[in-house]
């Protein structure tokens, strides 16, 4: 896109332009000089002569403006151009030289200078040298500094974490041209957000910059769109044939279909053949209209754990998520996903939600992330038991316990009461591991568990997930871009390429005849390691 | 994979008895503990030789490789290249470094996103004392880029414009540009998809037939550090507990975690030998 | 979490003092004799050792500073110059207006921006959304003395619901004070709820994003579940943050606010004391809100802690 078919741009550019605009013009012309005072005119209303009015005096209103916007403009850059020409290298700096003293002494300086709130230097300072414009810019100007210091500390502290400035250094750069060259110029476009709103602030200090502005581009995985599924409150839960246990009025209830498919010990269908718990038939994904599966088919029956493979983005995770109904937004898709029998695509977003985590279950690939920081590990495994159950309190605890047991977590060793950063990575995955399987989903749909871990926690993992298989005769959807991960555990195989599925078939006989040549490829290169 | 046959030994890079120590500070009134990251170290990387170094998160296999560039000092020990230290007096010591170069792991991650291709393979020019200038320069560049498989004209680009594979590639071309003695390659193909890992492995195959390289290959993955070396050795808890020739450790290990380790990765059953029975079979 | 706490108290303490030094030396270094100030031109050189003797002004400066310092601890700020009455008492006086002020302020931009922030959160993209934050952009953009001036012309003197200007005093009993303190709390808390909701949006938006979101959502959570339970605590952090600076800036920052409305409040006092050079005055009060800042971020701090365990392990 080019930068005049921003709206939001063009118009932002448009009023600046006027205002400096106004602001140069004002140096050598006004319509009137704006300190003639007039007083047979004065409070004139705006009309042809004067555009905006006159004031008590008779002064020209535009007039004034216009000056006025020179004072303005001058004290915005100016004094952002003190906190900026001061404060940046300081940052710069402090992030150089990282954990020194003089790290130490910048950062605790600039506290400091936080602790006098912005006007009571202004105070200070035209108390000391007497008031005036110049004096309130270097009041801001300074107000600034531990501002921009802060800032450009904070984001060069992350890049010299990076590995380009790893490679600048192995170069034998000093750390001031690597300052220079490598971390200046990635924190420009932050800088300037920064200088703009504190220009903006300038003329009437405000001790707070929102740099978030409309959010920062980070993927959202879902979008937070409340309306749709709601909690059960939410007239769509009323229309449920079963009446409600109304326990604890902000927790759904057991669903009449998570119910149905959750406890369903049976074939859906009587007298139905034995039936495959998973069906994927045709399944076709678009994403703002961009293909990104297109015609997916697989199947997965109880007590089985079925791998799908293939190399980053070849649809494995969007196949998954699409089971789940948590495909991004702008997301669209086509075909069938039955679980045991019912068609999840067809479904509403609050019956969705009666069936995650109740009949079907999900771990994801980093442990570091997918868990909530700030809730204990016991309260985020009762909570899948609390949503879809009327369990008090302490008893949806004993069977988190239990569970957390289960998955080599004992209570003696790993109290409830811990928190996600108090665990390895491997313990955090048996904790997401809990969570899915807490209510023993007839389903467990695990993306790339074990990726992010050492191989011997792998093992262990992979151990983990094969003995819940058998216990609780859950089906397993095991997504993966290992093949020997896959070869281990795995009764039947997937390969997907491109959004597409190239080949399938029992784990023994694919690895034996590798029919399509892109598996040939992928196991080929999984042998060579 | 076959690589070339190994040279005879002539001792390049010597690690002799190397310890290296962080201090945790808690607060500002927090008292200092002190970790230990590496402990004893010892080997040597003789000329043409293919190195690897295995071992688990967290066990020093990035301190280690920090300490060999000259990024951090170490507590104890030393490290020195032909006999010339990388690190004196607080500061690496440039005659070694020219000599050293490293190919990081994340080919998102490793090359400055506002550069061009040309400027960011040049990088270690910045070594030299008189860096090719002109004509000879933008062969220099041409001739890194293609041994590694791209095109010259790529020199123009940015490096969005490339896959994570044409990346590393680009990466390998960086290190190879002012033709160093020693290569650290830091865990370089594990964030590759396996058919583009596969790809990189052979491309490092092939330089090396080509013109013999000495480098040590970091990486947690046995399968991978197998392909591509002569010798491997085992690191647990920042101490290398079993070195050796990469085939007999691999096959016959004698450190119970080397076993481990072993026992743990996952391997493709032989399609010609009866494959043992999986746990799960229906 | 003792500790944590132990460790913050201790540098909030180690602030105080470095505070106290700047505020003192700055002080000393303004040019001119505050007893010749008040003596006037003519003033008698043993009249004026007198008076300088009586401010103890002509103490050595460690001496002077440690008097200072002591007295505050006692909470006796000195005489004020100008005045010639105890300078506590003239602080009380103001604080008293203040305080409620600031307090009124922040609740009030609190009350806009928690339900305005999650809102337009949870309807990202949509038109709320827009509209959420076309209003914002507003608020950041237009100075509150502005806002004064629209508030006074509409609620004060068309439609007549609260005063002007002026503080009625709290004998007058709370409505009375409710009637003068509205419009200058409203005119202040608008541009701090415009900025709130913007760090409140985002920083939502940010946690929406996070893979825990998406565990929650695949444990069977609904969007507004998730939102309410999982992101909300994780997003507190920024929050608050700001949160703290704008209580901090609302106790200090209403000098131009108490001009609009003629309210007697710790801002108008520093304002007159300048002009006066009541210098006295302007230490204590400059130095009472730099305390007032270092205890809320210590307030903040502790809430961090409260909010995100893992900091009470760490720092």
């Amino acid at each position: 896109m080019k930068w005049y078919q921003s709206r939001s741009l063009v118009i932002g550019a448009a009023l600046s332009a006027l205002f400096v605009l106004a602001a140069l013009v004002s140096l050598v012309w006004t319509p009137f000089n704006y300190e003639t005072l007039d007083i047979p005119n004065k409070l004139q209303r705006p009309g042809s002569l004067h555009w905006f009015g006159t004031d008590h005096f008779g002064r020209d209103i535009f007039s004034m403006i216009m000056a006025g916007a020179r004072i303005s403009l001058a004290v915005a850059v100016l004094a952002v151009g003190i906190g900026m020409g001061i404060g940046v290298p300081l940052g710069l700096w402090a992030a150089a030289r990282s954990g020194g003293w003089l790290d130490e002494f910048i950062m605790r300086g600039n506290d400091l200078v936080f602790a006098f709130p912005s006007l009571v230097i202004a105070i200070l300072i035209t108390a000391t040298f007497g008031p005036g414009a110049v004096n309130a810019i270097i009041a801001i100007g300074i107000f600034n500094i531990p501002v921009f210091a802060r800032l450009t500390r904070g984001a060069a502290l992350g890049l010299w974490e990076r590995d380009f400035i790893l490679a600048a250094r192995v170069a034998s750069k000093s750390r001031l041209r690597i300052s220079v060259e490598h971390v200046l110029p990635n924190i420009t476009s932050l800088l300037i957000v920064q200088g703009t709103i504190s220009s903006a602030l300038a003329s009437w200090p405000r001790p707070v910059s929102p740099t978030s502005g409309s959010g920062r581009s980070r993927r959202a995985k879902l979008g937070p769109d409340a309306g749709r599924c709601a909690d059960a409150r939410h007239p769509c839960f009323a229309s449920g044939a079963h009446p409600r246990p109304s326990h604890r009025g902000d927790r759904a209830g057991p669903q009449p279909d998570g119910r149905r498919l959750a406890r369903s010990d049976g074939p859906a269908h009587p007298g139905g053949a034995p039936m495959t718990l998973l069906a994927v038939e045709n399944l076709s994904v678009d994403i703002h209209g961009t293909p990104v599966l297109r015609d997916v088919g697989l199947t997965l029956d109880k007590g089985q754990i079925v791998a799908l493979t293939g190399e980053s983005g070849s649809g494995k995770s969007m196949t998954s998520l699409s089971i789940m109904g948590l495909l991004p937004q702008g997301a669209t898709a086509r075909g069938r996903v039955l679980l045991e029998g019912v068609d999840l695509l067809t479904r509403t977003e609050p019956q969705l939600c009666a069936l995650r985590g109740r009949a079907m279950g999900m771990i994801f690939q980093e442990p570091m992330t997918a868990l909530n920081p700030v809730h204990s590990i016991g309260r985020q495994v009762a909570e899948t038991i609390r949503i879809h159950t009327a369990l008090p309190r302490a008893e949806a605890r004993e069977q988190a316990a239990a569970m957390l047991d289960r998955v080599g977590l004992p209570a003696h060793r790993f109290a409830l009461s811990r928190f996600p950063h108090e665990l390895s990575g491997g313990q955090r995955q048996r904790v997401g591991l809990a969570m899915a399987i807490a209510l023993r989903p007839r389903l467990l749909i695990a993306d790339e568990p074990t990726t992010a871990l050492d191989v011997t926690t792998q093992a262990q993992i992979l151990d983990l997930l094969q003995g819940l298989v058998a216990d609780f005769g859950m089906g397993l959807l095991l997504i993966t871009h290992d093949l020997a991960v896959v070869s281990q555990i795995a009764d039947r195989i997937v390969v997907m390429q491109k959004g597409a599925v190239v080949e399938h078939g029992a784990t023994r006989a694919l690895l034996a005849e590798q029919r399509h040549p892109y598996s040939r490829m992928l196991i080929g290169a999984a042998r060579v390691g | 994979m076959n690589l070339a046959p190994r040279p005879a030994a002539v001792p390049l890079l010597s690690v002799t008895g190397v310890a290296r120590d962080y201090i945790h500070r808690t607060g500002l009134f927090g008292r200092a503990t002190r970790f230990r990251a590496l402990q004893d170290v010892t080997f040597t990387l003789h000329r043409g030789e293919r190195l690897g170094l295995v071992g688990e998160s967290g066990c020093g296999k990035s301190t280690l490789t920090r300490a060999l560039l000259g990024l951090d000092p170490v507590q104890e020990g030393s490290i020195t290249l032909d006999g010339a230290p990388v690190f004196t007096d607080h500061h690496a010591n440039t005659a070694v470094r020219r000599r050293m170069q490293v190919v990081f792991q994340d080919p998102y991650g490793s090359f400055n996103p506002r550069h061009r291709v040309d400027r960011l393979i040049t990088e270690p020019f910045h070594l030299l004392d008189h860096p090719p200038q002109g004509r000879a320069r933008a062969a220099a560049v041409a001739e890194a880029l293609e041994a590694v498989g791209m095109a010259a004209s790529d020199a123009e680009k940015f490096i969005h414009e490339f896959s994570g594979g044409q990346r590393q590639r680009i990466a390998i071309a960086r290190a190879l540009i002012i033709k160093p003695d020693v290569i650290v390659f830091d865990e370089a193909v594990s964030a590759l998809d396996v058919s583009v890992r596969a790809q990189v492995l052979d491309l490092l195959a092939d330089l090396c037939r080509r013109t013999p390289l000495s480098y040590l290959f970091v990486s947690h993955d046995l399968s991978v550090v197998r392909s591509v070396t002569d010798r491997v050795m085992v690191m647990q808890a920042g101490r290398i507990v079993e070195a050796g020739p990469t085939e007999a450790v691999l096959t016959a290990p004698t450190h119970p975690y080397t076993r481990a380790l072993i026992a743990a990765a996952p391997v493709l059953p032989d399609p010609q030998r009866p494959p043992h029975e999986p746990a799960s079979a229906p | 979490m003792i500790g944590y706490a132990l460790r913050r108290l201790a540098s909030l303490i180690a602030s105080l003092v470095v505070a106290s030094l700047v505020i003192f030396t700055v002080i000393e270094i303004i040019p001119g004799d505050p007893a010749a100030y008040m003596l006037g031109m003519n003033a008698q050189p043993d009249t004026l050792a007198a008076l300088r003797a009586e401010l103890g002004l002509d103490m050595p400066k460690p001496q002077r500073y440690l008097t200072w310092v002591g007295g505050m601890l006692r909470g006796d700020f000195g005489i004020s110059y100008t005045y010639r009455t105890p300078v506590s008492r003239m602080i009380a006086d103001r604080l008293w207006v203040s305080l409620p002020l600031a307090i009124y302020a922040l609740v009030l931009s609190t009350a806009i921006a928690f339900p305005a922030g999650i809102y337009a959160a949870s309807r990202r993209g949509k038109m709320a959304d827009v509209t959420v934050m076309g209003a914002t952009q507003l608020g950041v953009a237009v100075p509150n003395f502005w806002f004064a001036m629209i508030l006074v012309l509409v609620f004060a003197i068309n439609l007549g619901w609260f005063s002007a200007g002026g503080f009625a005093g709290w004998d007058e009993g709370y409505w009375a004070v409710m009637r003068s303190l509205t419009l200058p709390a409203l005119a202040l808390a608008l541009p701090q709820a415009a900025i709130l909701t913007r760090v409140m949006r985002s920083s939502l938006l940010d946690m929406l994003g996070e893979d825990f979101i998406r565990t929650a959502r695949a444990k069977g959570l609904s969007a507004r579940q998730t939102l309410w339970r999982h992101a909300l605590r994780n997003a507190m952090i920024p929050v608050l943050t700001i949160l703290g600076l704008q209580f901090a800036f609302l106790l200090a920052g209403s000098i131009i606010i108490e001009q609009v409305f003629s309210l007697p409040g710790l801002g108008r006092l520093v304002f007159q004391a300048i002009s006066a050079r009541d210098l006295i005055v302007v230490e204590s009060v400059v130095m009472l809100l730099v305390f007032a800042v270092i205890t809320v971020n210590f307030a903040v701090d502790l809430a961090y802690a409260l909010v995100d365990p893992r900091l009470r392990a760490r720092r």
